[in-house]
């Protein structure tokens, strides 16, 4: 995969912020009923890689383009999708691995990296599914969808590793959890990408 | 691309329909205590027939977990886990949220009325 200096720098300091994110909430307890539970903070660094790309427009350019002036506009959005210095889906996804592995390490426990990259990976696929279908205003919409799938893929995991289903009965709080956590760093997210995309190309 | 109406009615239904669900969870009662170690259950405790408080240690490979049992109610007192969630949980005596000790593979969930068939069959 070739890509810029500026690219390379832009994903290594993201994937280092929310290192530090990550490691900083896991040594937080929030006193809540379900163990373990997390605000998921270190998320708004995935999901602002995610929509820091092409905005909503250039992404539903080709499916709204109709008549002439809107295809000028589209040629316009055109260029900036196809900017080599745009975040892709994989270069996400290859952020949320460096992070998730990295964490693990530094923590220092087997168990905690199974449970990440099982509920990391059900809740990035479900975020990029959404970014499809969202605008740069609904992005907390897309934070709560990976925040309860991330929920879900970690009961799942708990499932299969201590064998037991009757750990399905804490599904319900998690997605009240995974609905309220992922609104709000959702909303962190969009505040940031609405601050930020504005200058990205300006050098 | 929805309204964001739309997506507010889809996260409400959602979270209406999980609270209905937590609360119906809640309402069961127990009387039996099930502990499972990766999987395996290893100890069953009719918690109705309890008359005197004890504890119990649990060894396995992934380390120690000790258990307070009283009338009604069961615990983990301690565990040599880094983050003892499952002694944070304090004392479960009802309903079917499990106490679960993840780094450990042990598991205490709860059964209503009497030994649960599969058990006895195994027996």
């Amino acid at each position: 995969m070739r890509m810029t200096i500026k690219k390379m720098t832009l994903l290594a300091t993201l994937t280092a912020a929310a290192l530090v994110i990550f490691m900083v909430e896991a040594q937080i307890d929030l006193p809540f009923i379900v163990p373990g539970m997390k605000l998921g903070l270190a998320n708004t660094i995935t999901l602002f890689a995610l929509f820091y790309g092409p905005g909503s427009a250039a992404r539903s350019a080709t499916s709204t383009s109709t008549g002439a002036a809107a295809n000028t506009t589209t040629g316009a959005n055109t260029n900036i999708k196809n900017n080599t210095d745009n975040i892709t889906t994989a270069n996400a996804l290859l952020m949320l691995i460096a992070r998730i592995l990295l964490g693990a390490l530094f923590i220092g426990r087997i168990t905690a990296f199974i449970y990440s990259i099982t509920g990391g990976l059900i809740g990035f696929a479900a975020q990029a599914a959404m970014k499809k279908i969202v605008t740069d205003k609904q992005i907390w919409v897309c934070g709560a969808a990976g925040a309860v799938m991330h929920n879900v893929g970690q009961i799942l995991a708990a499932m299969l590793i201590t064998g037991t289903s009757a750990i399905a009965a804490y599904l319900p709080i998690l997605i009240i959890a995974g609905i309220i956590t992922g609104v709000l760093t959702g909303m962190v997210a969009q505040l940031a990408v609405a601050r930020l995309a504005p200058h990205k190309y300006s050098t | 691309m929805k309204t964001t109406g739309f997506w507010i009615i889809i996260l409400c239904g959602l979270l209406v329909l999980s609270v209905i669900a937590f609360i119906l969870l809640k309402r069961d009662t127990a009387d039996v205590a099930l502990v499972y170690s990766d999987g395996v259950l290893i100890e069953q405790i009719d918690m109705t027939a309890i008359s005197e408080p004890y504890t119990f240690t649990i060894e396995t490979t992934h380390g120690t977990n000790t258990i307070a049992v009283e009338r009604g109610r069961i615990r983990v007192v301690d565990a040599d886990c880094p983050d003892k969630s499952c002694v944070k949980q304090g004392w479960v005596g009802s309903g079917v949220v499990p106490i679960v000790c993840l780094p450990h593979g042990l598991v205490i969930e709860f059964s209503g009325g009497g030994a649960p068939e599969i058990d006895a069959i195994a027996r």
